[in-house]
């Protein structure tokens, strides 16, 4: 099921921090991988994770590397770093929250309904 | 493979939306990867060639749009940490000036033309940082040697002045910088790109020796080491670290070993220790700024030993604008001024490190490197010999000390470091295809040396390994 954009951008730095997280990875590898778990729920357009990523090899978030992959192509891979990990901690308590207090109002908007 | 049209454009059409040139390359070749990873995967599926190629373009996204993305992310960022402190060291130099130039006769004088060339500074580090650095790991052995020749030129030209060529000398600081990119372009070439690296050390090393500066030679073998040792340490020259570092080290520590020995080394470290051994000879100046420091307040003017009341400063110590400006301050103003120059220096090379750290690319790496221990090495030299250490003479104490000369050199050397921090993250190191040493003529394979007598006769056998 497709799902509205706003509230894939905001979390998408988390996504991709987070697969990072099991082992490095090259763009096209991220964004198969991201539909593969999510049950083709994201699918992530190669125009917005290139920026995203080199924005956060910038920020020393992520790290690249050159590496030989299947003979004749060269794929520049990302690894997380350690400031990288502090920031999917970071994104994934805020995401928690967010989380929670959207299944407060929800249930809470659900008893309401329910005691009338 | 050749590549379809439409990619062809898709890519000119991202690229053309981002301004740095360096960068191009390097997300060309990402995405072009990931539009064949696509397309592949949409082939996989059953289509056909060019509706897949069409396919996978659509699932890239608008590449204006990705151009202009990777346009804001990839724009050049001055260093501007680098910059304010570089201004603050040259305000400070200038204030701090102002105040000792009134003591000299021709002070006034002095800190007009040092005023001057401060301005000529700025537009040659202004210059630089325009310039594209890259350049001294593209010719630089051309550079290098270019700059030998300039300088035995001015030594054949000028006449030295108390047996010192004191214009030719002023270009050395420039050398650890260029043999950074005499480093770089040894890559994967063995243990003759090391050797290569020493030859032409040398040259800046006998050049040095000639002026003669112990100083600036120190000075250069320091850096020149650091920078040679990081390349080994980064495994640039493709062979084994240990023996590379035994083939830097071993004649390194033999020169050593034999100036040690010559006696002339203690000799000058014990009047550098304790220069009141010969008070009226060689540890004179040592002695008397001991004295001067020992009398001076943390704030305000010093004491000055009975036997120098009434005599004027500059008469008590020769140059203090230029080689003993910090021992005057302490003197005169209290250590506190020195602690602020001192720390605002420390800032300054602290952060280059750091920044020097954080770079990419090798190139931008070890050419920063070379800079901060340009000015880190002049540094300790010149705040040592301030406060009675006389090891080795001062250079200048960068950006502060009078000498328009080296403010020249330094404002130079920090136009190519801001250049290096503004576009060294977009610098993508040469890839050499050969991975192994490329023909070296000495290996060592199971604890055997081998040298190898012709380059044919290594190639011949590579061939038929």
């Amino acid at each position: 099921m497709p799902i509205d954009k706003t509230l894939l951008s905001g979390s998408t730095t988390m996504l991709i921090l987070r697969l990072l997280e099991d082992k490095d990875m090259y763009g096209y590898q991220m964004i198969e991988e991201l539909s593969k778990r999510s049950n083709d729920t994201f699918n992530l357009k190669a125009g917005t994770l290139y920026p995203l990523l080199h924005s956060l090899e910038q920020q020393g978030m992520v790290t690249s590397y050159d590496k030989n992959a299947d003979g004749a192509r060269v794929r520049k891979y990302y690894s997380i770093t350690k400031k990288g990990r502090k920031l999917l901690a970071d994104k994934k308590a805020e995401w928690q929250n967010y989380f929670t207090a959207v299944n407060h109002v929800l249930q809470g908007g659900a008893r309401l309904a329910t005691s009338y | 493979m050749q590549r379809h049209i439409k990619v062809q454009q898709y890519l000119e059409t991202v690229c053309s939306q981002i301004r740095c040139k360096k960068i191009h390359a390097d997300i060309w070749e990402e995405i072009e990867n990931h539009i064949i990873d696509q397309k592949e995967a949409y082939k996989a599926q059953g289509i056909d060639e060019e509706a897949a190629t069409i396919k996978a373009l659509e699932q890239m996204g608008d590449p204006v749009i990705v151009g202009t993305e990777l346009d804001r992310t990839h724009r050049p960022k001055p260093e501007w940490s680098i910059i304010a402190l570089t201004a603050l060291l040259l305000i400070t130099g200038t204030v701090i000036r102002s105040f000792t130039s009134l003591q000299e006769l021709n002070g006034i004088e002095l800190f007009n033309k040092q005023l001057f060339f401060t301005l000529v500074g700025v537009g040659l580090m202004v210059l630089f940082y325009h310039m594209d650095f890259t350049v001294l790991g593209k010719h630089p052995k051309t550079v290098f040697l270019l700059l030998a020749v300039v300088i035995v030129f001015l030594i054949g030209l000028s006449k030295p002045t108390l047996g010192r060529y004191r214009y030719a000398s002023y270009l050395l600081l420039l050398f650890p910088t260029l043999f950074a990119g005499v480093v770089y372009s040894m890559r994967n070439r063995g243990y003759t790109g090391i050797i290569g690296c020493g030859i032409l050390f040398a040259v800046s090393f006998i050049i040095s020796m000639v002026i003669p500066s112990t100083s600036s030679c120190v000075l250069l073998t320091l850096s020149s080491l650091i920078v040679l040792t990081t390349a080994i340490s980064k495994g640039w020259f493709g062979v084994k670290k240990l023996y590379a570092l035994l083939l830097v080290y071993l004649p390194v520590i033999g020169i050593l070993a034999a100036i040690f020995a010559s006696g002339i080394l203690s000799e000058r470290i014990a009047l550098a220790i304790n220069p009141s051994i010969d008070p009226h000879g060689k540890g004179y100046t040592g002695a008397i700024i001991r004295q001067l420091l020992s009398g001076a307040q943390f704030i305000g003017q010093g004491n000055v030993p009975e036997y120098f009341q009434g005599v004027s400063s500059p008469q008590i110590l020769p140059g203090i604008n230029s080689d003993l400006l910090i021992t005057y301050i302490i003197h005169r103003f209290g250590w506190l001024v020195f602690f602020i120059t001192a720390a605002l220096l420390i800032l300054f090379i602290v952060r280059t490190f750091m920044l020097c750290l954080k770079q990419k690319s090798v190139l931008a790496q070890l050419v920063s490197t070379a800079i901060t221990l340009t000015f880190a090495i002049q540094t300790i030299f010149y705040i040592s010999v301030n406060l009675g250490f006389q090891l080795f003479a001062p250079l200048s104490l960068p950006l502060i000390s009078q000498s328009s000369s080296y403010l020249l050199i330094n404002m130079s050397l920090v136009g190519i470091l801001l250049s290096v921090f503004k576009t060294g993250y977009f610098i993508k190191d040469k890839e050499d295809s050969i991975k192994t040493a490329v023909n070296p003529f000495i290996k060592f394979e199971d604890g055997k040396l081998i040298i190898y007598v012709s380059d044919g006769q290594y190639r011949h056998r590579s061939r038929h390994d």
